[in-house]
């Protein structure tokens, strides 16, 4: 056994060695292949590592929660008693309500004893900055108490020492209020002032807005009770027992070195729903896979080329008694030995990279990085992988080297075969069945998993089916030009250069072509389906409720709003829009038939709320007339005038003449509706499309006010108010700073969000370089194989062009063989794709259809057209036009 | 003319002052042993070199004013090279190869191709048009290069060790191909080491050290007999 295990060691020394002298013998391609293997581990390692240190664990983050002194941090939550992990973020339990309050600081002492102990409030509040009001992350506590320790660092200033002073970080104060300057703060009605006497970074938040103080407003949603704790270290018991009293209690002594009671209550709490489910778990293996198929397929024609050149060698071994296991090994040698350098400079290569780019990553977001950590674990299993794309590049070569004609090979003749006759039907086979599984996925079963498998098995296909498209296009190629005749003929005696290549391309181009297929579909649902809340170029403004209420503006200020809009939109006709409002806020009404038929539409935008009251002459809001048509709006305001109401409908058109307004109100005590009004008037019902209604209802002030609403002002309309999105942000931030705080919509239809673009130009980038990389990879390899043909060449007197053209040749026929069967099969997994994508989803409405397709033209263009007519060009700029002479070639 | 590789320490004399003619109707055989300067002779001889001094006149055309693309041109309608290890292009077929030098010219596929088949029948192989190189045996692939090199109006055929990879009798077969062609009125040059080929010259030229040491006219056999008993 030992003997044998000797043998084989033996074996593969040789093969290591010669694979060794033939890697630095052809030192640029092996170059070319280390550096396809080592760039993508190089980019996964670096993810990997800066993720690592972005995920900041217990342990790491404990000085981030407890500062640098605190020996636990106490959370009163529950009036009775809970349960917890090592750490109350990820494993809790709440028990039994017993009815008493929360504890407080002293029953906190009482429980572990006179400590000293520190109030911490961690919540979000509004602040003013230069442009209006904006949301910060606040922390209420005595920064100057040698618990707060390590919350904050000061950078700037001092610390607060008064009730009025606060800090700010450089984020917030970049946006206004700075050092020395005044911080206001929105707080109900009125604003609280606070001077801000120093500069922090939080140990927690970085790049928003944070501030802290000891006397900041209370939160809206009342405070937590939360301190920090000094003293000696909290020990489990302890957190036990505050758990009994409904506190969670993070302890610095238990996270960091847990007892087995606490490991066990931990294992017991921890929600087990932490890990991927299947479809996340399928897409991450098919991202994987299909990235190590790129790798191999790009890798896989300079292991052909290398097989090759070597196969007079090989050829002589095996005339000398090797045997074909020799003859393989010899090959995976260089691959072992391109794979494992590849693998480790892609590695190293990795770390530094992310190291070198962590402080770019640490502004991308906002939590702090915790310590530059390298996951080895990880990194191993990333190296591991690109070692196994180098084997995996080099098995086909090196089977083909192992069954290779040696008389053929050593007497110049032909020495690849003709393409299998069972491959095009395993090929057929697979794309069948890969589309098979796409089309059982288009009912979006098993959250499209049958798709990205069917993706899988349509590549496979194409794979088997390539060597024949390749021999066809050589066979079809004896009425083109010269160069071309040449480039495809022999593409076709090196297939197992040219089919990686071309599958490489493949992949891309079948990629692409879902992606935007998926892609393009989305965004035409997005626009078929767009509702528009205005007529186009109109807009509003409106109260903006998030940042609270201030009592009801009157008529005096809604003038003051409307003229700062007319300062900055000239050309837009300002009118004030009225609402029927109940002053109890509980309270709804109902619109029916006068025989009892519920006539509301299914959508309203409601920008200016359910019922609209019309001016006191009986002229409608211009809200409503400039979506009506001249008819409509007349019989409208016809109605109106004369007492009556305008009434939105989506159904069948009612063929009642009255409306019924029922107001009611849930009676908590009674449990049941309690109706307070009902008013029945003659009714103009409009039937609207679905798309659109501007209200429920427009009535005169005379019968809103018999409902017992009272018509307010409820915000302005502007037609034609035709600005920039620029400009809209700025009065956007204008408004959202004035005396009532407004905000502005401008209706412009539906727009392509930029993320759509990007998306776009990211499909094409990626496409373009991988194609690009796979199409070059095989001319240059081609070139090199092809010397003594191109010397040849210029013996017989090809002028010094024809080599360009040839290169150009080259890889106009690797990228079209690549890219027009992988256009054609990425229509497969695209299509199937784009139903569970624009499935119909809610509201249900007639006019969305239940499917959307749309295939990108212009993207497929790009690929099959473009992009290879781009790299012929490249190669075709980039090639040297002298041709090799015949006396130097051998 | 002469040619030197390199410079200073490494500067090796490939020829030094070698003056040499070959008329229409003639063939001129050029013998030596190797590193002779032979090969070189013929490279500059058919514009893939350039002379380091001196000149090539081929039909009355200097080749180093003719430039780079104007010996291509000459090599395509007036040269005809013939190598040793026959240098097709696998991934042409025979006829493809043969029409090689045309098509490069411009020619018209059509035009290409019957030129291609007239100097395949000439040199016995019409019906291989369609093969590919890699399907024929090593002499008719000679025939094939040799085609080549007379397709169309050639008036000069340089054959490089035409018969080193063939056996005897094929070889013959090659020597009385390029033969034919001279008689025909086209100028030959062959470099050989194998005296039984040389014999099919008019003239026998024997290079050493970049230089012609001998020249034998009407009767180069009885020469080169005394020379290989010497």
């Amino acid at each position: 056994m030992t003997g044998r295990l000797r043998d084989a060691a033996a074996g593969w020394r040789l093969a290591l060695r010669i694979g060794r002298r033939e890697a630095r013998r052809a030192r640029w391609r092996s170059l070319l292949v280390i550096a396809m293997i080592a760039l993508p581990v190089a980019g996964v390692t670096a993810i990997a590592v800066t993720y690592k240190t972005y995920d900041v664990n217990t342990v790491e983050g404990l000085d981030r929660r407890l500062g640098t002194e605190a020996a636990a941090r106490v959370e009163a939550q529950s009036p009775g008693a809970v349960r917890q992990g090592i750490d109350p973020d990820q494993a809790t339990e709440w028990l039994e309500e017993t009815g008493s309050g929360p504890l407080d600081a002293a029953g906190v002492r009482a429980i572990i004893g006179d400590r000293p102990v520190l109030s911490v409030d961690d919540y979000g509040l509004d602040v003013r900055t230069d442009k209006g009001v904006a949301w910060a992350s606040g922390l209420r506590t005595d920064l100057s108490d040698p618990l707060a320790a390590g919350l904050t660092r000061l950078t700037d200033g001092r610390l607060p020492q008064h009730a009025d002073e606060v800090v700010v970080n450089a984020a917030l104060a970049a946006r206004g209020p700075g050092l020395g300057e005044e911080l206001r703060i929105p707080n109900g009605g009125a604003e609280e002032v606070r001077k801000v006497v120093g500069i922090v970074e939080s140990a927690s938040v970085r790049n928003e807005a944070f501030v802290a103080g000891a006397t900041l407003p209370e939160s809206s949603s009342g405070t937590t009770s939360t301190w920090l704790v000094g003293g000696a270290p909290v020990t489990w018991g302890d957190v036990e027992k505050l758990n009994s009293k409904g506190a969670f209690v993070l302890s610095r002594s238990v996270v960091e070195d847990p007892s087995a009671a606490a490991l066990a209550a931990d294992r017991e709490l921890r929600s087990p729903g932490g890990g991927p489910d299947a479809s996340e778990t399928v897409i991450v293996v098919l991202i994987v896979v299909m990235v190590l198929l790129e790798v191999v397929l790009l890798a896989g024609p300079a292991f052909a080329v290398a097989a090759r050149r070597h196969a007079r060698d090989l050829a002589l071994i095996a005339a000398s008694g090797g045997t074909a296991r020799q003859a393989r090994r010899a090959v995976l040698g260089m691959a072992i030995v391109i794979g494992a350098v590849a693998a480790g400079v892609g590695s190293v290569l990795g770390i530094g990279l992310a190291r070198l780019l962590q402080p770019l990553a640490q502004d991308q977001v906002s939590a702090w990085f915790g310590p530059f950590e390298v996951p080895w674990l990880q990194l191993l299993t990333i190296a591991v992988i690109g070692f196994g794309a180098a084997i995996c590049a080099a098995i086909v070569p090196a089977w083909i080297a192992s069954r290779q004609n040696v008389v053929g090979v050593l007497s110049g003749r032909r020495s690849e075969s003709r393409p299998s006759k069972h491959s095009p039907v395993i090929g057929l086979v697979l794309i069948l069945a890969g589309a098979a599984l796409s089309a059982f996925g288009t009912r979006g079963a098993y959250e499209g998993i049958p798709i990205a498998l069917g993706v899988l098995l349509c590549v496979a296909g194409l794979l088997f089916i390539l060597p024949v498209l390749v021999a066809l296009a050589a066979q079809f190629s004896a009425r083109l030009p010269l160069v071309v005749r040449f480039a495809t003929r022999d593409a076709d005696r090196h297939r197992t250069r040219t089919v990686p290549a071309a599958g490489a391309i493949a992949v891309t181009v079948v990629g692409a072509v879902t992606l935007g297929i998926a892609f393009g579909s989305d965004q035409e649902q997005n626009q078929a389906t767009y509702q528009p809340s205005f007529a186009y170029g109109d807009g509003a403004v409106r109260v903006d409720a998030s940042i609270g209420s201030l009592g009801n503006p009157d008529a005096a200020m809604w003038q003051g709003v409307a003229d700062q809009v007319a300062k900055e939109i000239p050309t837009a006709t300002i009118a004030p829009v009225s609402a029927a409002v109940f002053p109890d806020p509980g309270t709804y009404f109902m619109i029916q038939t006068a025989d009892g038929a519920d006539v509301t539409p299914g959508a309203s935008n409601g920008t200016f709320g359910e019922v609209l009251v019309a001016e006191a002459d009986g002229t409608l809001p211009s809200a409503v007339t400039r979506v009506l048509g001249d008819a409509d709006a007349a019989s409208a305001e016809q109605t109106v005038r004369a007492g009556g109401a305008v009434v939105f409908t989506d159904g069948e058109g009612p063929v009642s003449k009255e409306a019924r307004f029922d107001v009611q109100k849930w009676d908590e005590e009674a449990q049941s509706e309690q109706k307070l009004a009902s008013v029945t008037v003659p009714a103009t019902y409009l039937h609207v499309e679905d798309s659109y209604a501007p209200a429920y209802a427009v009535v005169p002030a005379s019968v809103a006010k018999k409902l017992g609403a009272e018509p307010q002002v409820s915000g302005l309309y502007l037609e034609d108010a035709r600005i920039s999105p620029a400009a809209e942000q700025d009065l956007a931030e204008a408004l959202a700073a004035g005396q009532i705080p407004t905000s502005i919509t401008v209706e412009r239809g539906f727009q392509q969000d930029d993320e759509a673009v990007i998306v776009w130009l990211l499909l094409i980038t990626l496409s373009a370089v991988l194609m690009i990389g796979g199409a070059l990879t095989a001319t240059y390899l081609a070139l090199n194989d092809a010397r003594p043909d191109l010397a040849t060449l210029s013996a017989v007197g090809a002028p010094t062009r024809t080599r360009r053209g040839v290169a150009a040749a080259y890889a106009l026929v690797i990228a079209l063989l690549g890219a027009i069967p992988g256009a054609l099969i990425g229509f497969v997994p695209g299509i199937a794709v784009s139903f569970p994508l624009t499935a119909e989803g809610w509201p249900e409405r007639e006019s969305v259809a239940s499917h959307y397709l749309e295939v990108p033209w212009d993207l497929v263009g790009i690929v099959v057209v473009g992009l290879p007519l781009l790299i012929a060009l490249i190669v075709a700029v980039t090639t040297r036009s002298r041709l090799p002479m015949v006396a130097r070639v051998e | 003319m002469s040619r030197v590789h390199g410079a200073g320490a490494a500067e090796v004399h490939a020829l030094r002052g070698v003056s040499l003619a070959a008329y229409a109707g003639e063939l001129v055989a050029i013998m030596g042993p190797s590193g002779s300067g032979k090969s070189s002779l013929l490279t500059i001889a058919g514009g893939l070199d350039s002379p380091t001094s001196g000149s090539v006149t081929v039909d009355g055309q200097d080749l180093g004013e003719a430039g780079i693309s104007g010996r291509a041109k000459l090599r395509r309608t007036s040269i005809g090279y013939v190598f040793q290890d026959f240098n097709l292009i696998p991934a042409l077929t025979a006829g493809e190869n043969v029409a090689l030098p045309l098509e490069l010219d411009g020619a018209s596929r059509r035009q290409a191709r019957a030129a291609a088949r007239t100097a395949l029948e000439e040199v016995g192989l019409d019906g291989f048009a369609d093969r590919f190189p890699d399907e024929m045996s090593g002499g008719q692939r000679q025939r094939i290069a040799i085609a080549r090199a007379i397709v169309g109006e050639r008036r000069l055929i340089l054959a490089d060790e035409p018969t080193g990879a063939l056996d005897t009798e094929t070889g013959e077969d090659i020597l009385k191909l390029i033969r034919a062609r001279c008689d025909a009125g086209a100028a030959g040059v062959l470099v050989t080491h194998e005296p039984r080929y040389a014999s099919w010259a008019d003239r026998v030229i024997y290079v050493r050290d970049g230089l012609v040491v001998d020249e034998a006219g009407e009767t180069p056999g009885a020469l080169l007999v005394d020379e290989a008993g010497a």
